[in-house]
């Protein structure tokens, strides 16, 4: 193999590892102060889902309150570079069920299924460990 | 103008001064949990009064910046008093709903350090 390939491989996989780790924190950060701005409301689930196309993706926050199954704060980072933050996303905001409707771009609907998905898994999972107490 | 509530910085989370450049505070009053604390603008508190919760008007000074309230979740105040505990989302963006634990603020805070005081004053 070519050296300067090589080389080049070689910056693009830390790179890469790099960016991976910055969106991290900032998927951190950001679960990290929308569950901090429910705290002590009951009843209500912070999910997220992820969504992605060949260059582009996107990372839905979703807060569901379960007495209601309705979306109550939703927000998203879309975009490819370390620079895209969760931005709020009001026209998420309702009923959890139909919120794959109210999405525009791809894997903004695919973000938003899988975080769907996540909520009734954990729901379910709470409503049975509430059962066997 | 009154201080109704009072406290002393005791630390700040590491991960804090990126969220203040983002323009969200996070304060938690001690003790608080590690992973929060990363985040966080840890704090003592010296001075509460036990009926006066944040209100729009209101003044929320840290050290030598100062921001002014402009709307408060339906739980901030109790989190306060309870917990030391809110969030400061700063000149948010106009479809931002206030969330139920969140203050909305125009200005904006300065990252503190230790020691510095935190004060809540009752708008004029």
């Amino acid at each position: 193999m070519d050296t300067g390939f090589a080389l080049l491989l070689m910056a693009a996989l830390v790179l890469s590892v790099v960016f991976s780790l910055l969106q991290q924190r900032t998927y951190s950060r950001a679960t990290k102060r929308l569950g901090t701005s429910f705290l002590g409301v009951k009843d209500h689930f912070l999910v997220s889902g992820r969504g992605k196309s060949f260059l582009r993706g996107a990372i839905v926050l979703l807060v569901v309150d379960a007495s209601t199954s309705r979306i109550v704060a939703a927000e998203a980072m879309v975009g490819s570079t370390v620079m895209a933050h969760f931005k709020p996303r009001p026209e998420l905001i309702g009923d959890l069920d139909t919120a794959v409707l109210r999405t525009k771009e791809k894997m903004m609907t695919a973000a938003v299924d899988y975080a769907t998905k996540q909520y009734w898994v954990t729901y379910k999972r709470n409503v049975a460990a509430a059962a066997r107490k | 103008m009154t201080t109704y509530y009072r406290s002393e910085v005791t630390s700040i989370g590491t991960d804090a001064t990126e969220m203040f450049e983002g323009g969200v505070v996070i304060f938690f009053g001690e003790p608080c949990p590690a992973e929060l604390a990363e985040v966080s603008v840890v704090h003592t508190v010296a001075h509460h009064h036990p009926q006066r919760d944040p209100r729009p008007g209101d003044v929320l000074r840290v050290g030598g910046s100062e921001v002014t309230i402009t709307e408060v979740g339906e739980i901030a105040g109790h989190n306060l008093r309870t917990l030391g505990h809110f969030v400061v989302y700063s000149d948010p963006e106009d479809s931002q709903k206030v969330l139920p634990g969140a203050i909305h603020a125009e200005g904006t805070l300065s990252l503190p350090n230790a020691g510095v005081t935190i004060e809540l004053i009752e708008g004029s």
